[in-house]
């Protein structure tokens, strides 16, 4: 089977900035991969690449087999729809009830009646450990957690081959993050779904990631399995590893 | 009956329906996916009947794709057709797909009641329209109030005001409102002395095209004009930057510093609005009386000297300030509406336009409702 996701030599500078200096890995289909690095390494830049909402200054970028950036729009839009995107603050529409924003997406890009759209979204709901009286809450009544959980029912509405998940924890109690960390874990494994996770979060990397991709200075520090990882030595991954002794 | 199911299903590519005494065995194929749910969802809505207590198998045994939706589609169509989840058994699922089949099980919701939106009639609304434009018009007092208890402090001790902060406001409100106020006064007062230029003409009276564009503009038209445009312009930018400031948790902030909004955010507005329009509305009689001097020159031959000379004899200063005072009182009321939108705005991006647009309808209305009340105000006094 083909990589899910594949980086080849991506360069992107801003001005005179450059934040990547060709990044080159890729991600088979089925695994929670988690991309990590410190502030400002480029890895929301690299995130928003890969789904095409910027373009790099030079490289390729397949998902699914298909280069995002040589795509038509029509391409790019069939694309879209197998993918599944969790911003950072759970970018809701604020305008539409949680129920309405799970079926957006259905709206949207399917034709189907509302009677189903209506049954998906209380399942989409209850994968997402959410109660089915969320759904005719505004976004602006919802705390944090679940304000993840819907943006998860959302960016699962059109059952994504790959799922895509900004910072999914920031923001998060510990005690909520564990549990987000859970579901994700959860669906990633009964959905048969790729999840690329951008985060910080070192409990997310130990306790659910299959696969790690360490960014820095620009470049592809590392890639592999927690173990692997730790065994690199690099002075931000060291730090890394060794702050929660610190803490 | 069996006979005729498996009749009917022959050619279906979804699944084929067999009776047996057991019960009847749903066994599925094809892709059972999102993408196919339009197609496979009015066949099994005409096809599927169900008997009483009749148990059912759910046969995937010969399925090639599944995802959550299409197990769903079954799940629902099974529950609107009244069948109960102890009838169905899932029989030979293919293990690829037992985990997501599981995960539909798990999460089957129970439905919850949906509420119909109430829709409301006529006298409700106007009930309701009626409720809420009362409770504005307080919130609006108890702005106005609010506001008025700061200036008195500020009277107090003047100190209090915020110098660096009314000097940058005064310079978006005013220097930056220059040639767009200056612009469309121009244009108005070319547009007021070429129609007044082709009436008097008809009647020999060449010369009072002066009189008519000089008090035109002063008493009215620069200062509607230009309060118009300060109200879309920057009565909607404070809605919009006070609103922006509290979804972003700013107004909060400045609280928790121990700093008063009302001293931070809208006095200087207000300060930088009242000293702006004033000038503004100079700006514009200025520009609209030149312009007019302009048409005057090319359609009726009188020279600028002649203008200016009889500008000196047709128009009082109090012709001028009649204008020029009234500018302050429209300031009042715009940075005033302007500010009460953007703190009480809500927390979501809807309302932030909502509440811009409502900044501007509200200044306008109030800015036309105030003119009034001075035209009549200035009469009785003779003015």
């Amino acid at each position: 089977m083909p990589p899910v996701i594949e980086i080849q030599d991506i360069k992107t500078r801003f001005g005179s900035q450059e934040v990547h200096k060709g990044v080159t890995f890729s991600v088979e289909g089925g695994q929670l991969v988690a991309l990590i690095g410190g502030s400002g390494s480029g890895k929301s830049v690299l995130l928003k690449e890969i789904i095409g909402l910027l373009r790099p200054t030079s490289g390729r970028i397949r998902l699914l087999g298909q280069d995002v950036w040589k795509s038509s729009d029509d391409q790019l839009r069939k694309l879209r729809n197998r993918i599944g995107v969790l911003f950072q603050n759970g970018a809701l529409f604020s305008s539409l009830t949680v129920g309405e924003n799970i079926a957006a997406p259905l709206r949207e890009q399917t034709s189907i009646p509302e009677e189903l759209i209506c049954a998906i979204v209380q399942l989409r709901l209850a994968m997402s450990g959410l109660k089915q009286s969320t759904a005719r809450k505004m976004p602006s009544e919802l705390s944090g957690g679940m304000t993840k959980r819907v943006a998860l029912a959302r960016a699962l509405a059109l059952e994504p081959e790959i799922l895509f998940l900004d910072e999914p924890t920031s923001g998060l109690d510990p005690i909520n993050a564990r549990r987000f960390d859970s579901l994700v874990r959860t669906l990633c494994d009964s959905l048969g779904i790729t999840v690329f996770m951008v985060t910080h979060d070192l409990d997310s990397i130990t306790s659910v990631a299959d696969e790690i991709i360490v960014l820095g200075d620009g470049k592809l520090l590392a890639k592999g399995s927690l173990e692997e990882i730790r065994g690199v030595d690099h002075p931000w991954i060291n730090d890394y590893f060794s702050s929660r002794l610190a803490s | 009956m069996g006979a005729i199911a498996r009749a009917n299903s022959e050619g279906n590519p979804w699944y084929s329906l067999h009776e047996s005494s057991e019960g009847l065995t749903i066994r599925f194929r094809g892709s059972w996916r999102l993408a196919h749910i339009n197609e496979i969802y009015p066949v099994i809505l005409r096809e599927w009947r169900f008997k009483p207590n009749q148990r059912i198998f759910l046969d995937g045994s010969e399925l090639d794709e599944l995802d959550t939706s299409g197990v769903m589609l079954v799940r629902h169509v099974l529950r609107e057709a009244g069948v109960s989840e102890e009838q169905v058994v899932e029989s030979n699922v293919k293990p690829e797909h037992s985990s997501i089949t599981k995960l539909v099980r798990e999460n089957l919701a129970v439905p919850d009641p949906i509420e119909t939106p109430k829709h409301f009639g006529l006298l409700e609304r106007a009930g309701i329209g009626t409720i809420n434009a009362l409770a504005k018009c307080k919130e609006l007092l108890a702005f106005i109030g609010q506001t008025s208890l700061v200036w008195l402090k500020i009277f107090v001790n003047p100190r209090l005001i915020r110098f660096r902060e009314s000097v940058v406001q005064l310079e978006r409100v005013c220097v930056d409102a220059v040639p767009i106020a200056a612009l469309v006064t121009f244009l108005i007062g070319i547009v007021v002395a070429y129609l007044f230029s082709i009436q008097s003409e008809k009647y020999g009276a060449n010369l009072f095209i002066v009189d008519a564009a000089a008090l035109a503009m002063c008493r009215e038209l620069s200062p509607i004009i230009v309060a118009i445009i300060v109200a879309g312009r920057s009565g909607s930018a404070f809605t919009a930057q006070i609103g922006a400031m509290k979804l972003n948790d700013e107004i909060d902030a400045l609280e928790s510093l121990g700093l008063s909004p009302m001293q931070v955010l809208v006095v200087p507005r207000m300060l930088a609005l009242i000293i702006a329009m004033p000038l503004l509305v100079f700006v514009g009689d200025v520009v609209g009386i030149f312009g007019a001097m302009i048409i005057a020159d090319l359609r009726l031959g009188i020279t600028s000297v002649t203008f200016i000379d009889r500008l000196n004899q047709v128009l009082p200063v109090r012709s001028l300030l009649v204008g020029l005072i009234k500018a302050p009182v429209f300031a009042a009321f715009i940075a005033v509406i302007g500010c009460k939108m953007g703190l009480s705005i809500e927390r979501n991006a809807t309302s932030l336009g909502l509440s811009t647009t409502s900044t501007v309808v509200q200044s306008i209305v109030s800015v036309i409702l105030l003119n009034a009340a001075f035209a009549i105000i200035f009469v009785e006094l003779g003015i």
